[in-house]
């Protein structure tokens, strides 16, 4: 009888502790990589001046303006852009002045570390989209400068029309890939 | 095919929110140019009678692409002169110069700029008019001085004055 209990005593014993073991918690981690994007455009509203006789003979220019576009993108990417008519807008209407006489340049002077230099094209603005930049990277951190320009060969286009502002909304799109 | 349908859907309104837009206006602002100037090669127009003929038949001096001008819109040239042709105490009349404008080698041809030959005066006179702007453009002026008694017993030297050009706006 007493081997019969020292048995059961030191079989509790011995068990007690694995016992103590089988409560058990899960943690589960999930690790959510989802596709980060954003674009700011740093001047909403840009100017270019027409007056002065030198601009005619050499063509305009608002000079680059720096930081023009801010690009998040945690992957590959396409920004295009267009104008939102095909004539600028003068006093409430549309004037016979093409929006295609801008030309806009892109540059960049600083991002993060590229694998693949970015794909720059200068573009002729019309309301369809135009293609710009590319970036074949992930984890992209841009920041572009742009020059509008209206070149020389396009001048002439300005001619005969109205004094005044003609303005038109330039939009543009990151597609990322 | 409700099945199929769905998962059409669900990928299409994922492209389309994948996309980022952002907008910036875009102002071209004009304003009413114009700008004139004489080639600076011909600042001075010499007309010099040494001749029989030049006092019979007069003197012609012809400057090509004299003028200069840009104007965004349409404008009109006018010529005149500031004082009767002097030395010393003498003059003579600048009536008896005319001036002949022509297109030159600078700008398109164009039928719709208007070429007024004129005399000079020291009255403005239109002589150019152009119902169109233009970003470069030169004129030829010819200067005649025709022949006349007035030229006749005056005291030999230069006789000079000063033209102006001027370009307006219309």
């Amino acid at each position: 009888m007493f081997k019969k209990t020292l048995f059961i005593l030191t079989l509790l014993l011995a068990t007690s502790p694995i016992l103590a073991q089988i409560g058990s918690a899960k943690s589960k981690i999930v690790l959510n990589f989802r596709e980060q994007q954003s674009l700011v455009i740093s001047h909403p509203s840009v100017d270019i001046n027409l007056n002065k006789g030198a601009e005619y003979a050499k063509g305009v220019e608002t000079g680059m303006l720096k930081n023009h576009l801010i690009i998040q993108c945690s992957t590959p990417y396409e920004l295009s852009v267009r104008s939102i008519n095909a004539y600028f807008q003068y006093e409430n209407s549309l004037s016979g002045l093409p929006v295609s006489i801008i030309r806009i340049k892109p540059n960049i002077t600083t991002s993060t570390a590229l694998d693949f230099p970015l794909q720059l094209h200068p573009v002729d603005l019309t309301i369809n989209p135009q293609l710009m930049i590319q970036s074949n990277n992930r984890g992209n951190s841009q920041q572009i400068d742009v020059n509008y320009t209206i070149p020389v060969q396009n001048i002439s286009q300005t001619l005969n029309q109205k004094a005044g502002s003609y303005q038109t909304t330039i939009v543009y799109t990151l597609l990322p890939h | 095919m409700r099945n199929i349908l769905a998962p059409l859907f669900l990928l299409f309104s994922f492209v389309l929110s994948a996309q980022n837009s952002a907008q910036s206006n875009l102002n071209v602002i004009l304003k009413p140019i114009q700008s004139i100037k004489i080639n600076d090669q011909q600042q001075h127009v010499n007309l010099s009678f040494e001749t029989v003929e030049d006092y019979t038949k007069g003197k012609i001096s012809n400057q090509a692409d004299h003028i200069e001008v840009m104007s965004s819109g349409t404008y009109e040239i006018r010529v005149v002169a500031q004082a009767p042709l002097m030395h010393d105490a003498d003059e003579i009349r600048v009536e008896h110069i005319g001036l002949n404008p022509s297109l030159g080698a600078i700008g398109d041809f164009r039928d719709n700029i208007t070429l007024l030959p004129v005399s000079l005066s020291m009255r403005e006179r239109n002589m150019i008019q152009s119902n169109a702007g233009d970003v470069k453009r030169t004129f030829n002026v010819s200067y005649k001085m025709n022949a006349s008694d007035e030229l006749l017993n005056k005291p030999v030297g230069t006789y000079s004055t000063v033209i102006t050009y001027t370009i307006l706006s219309l």
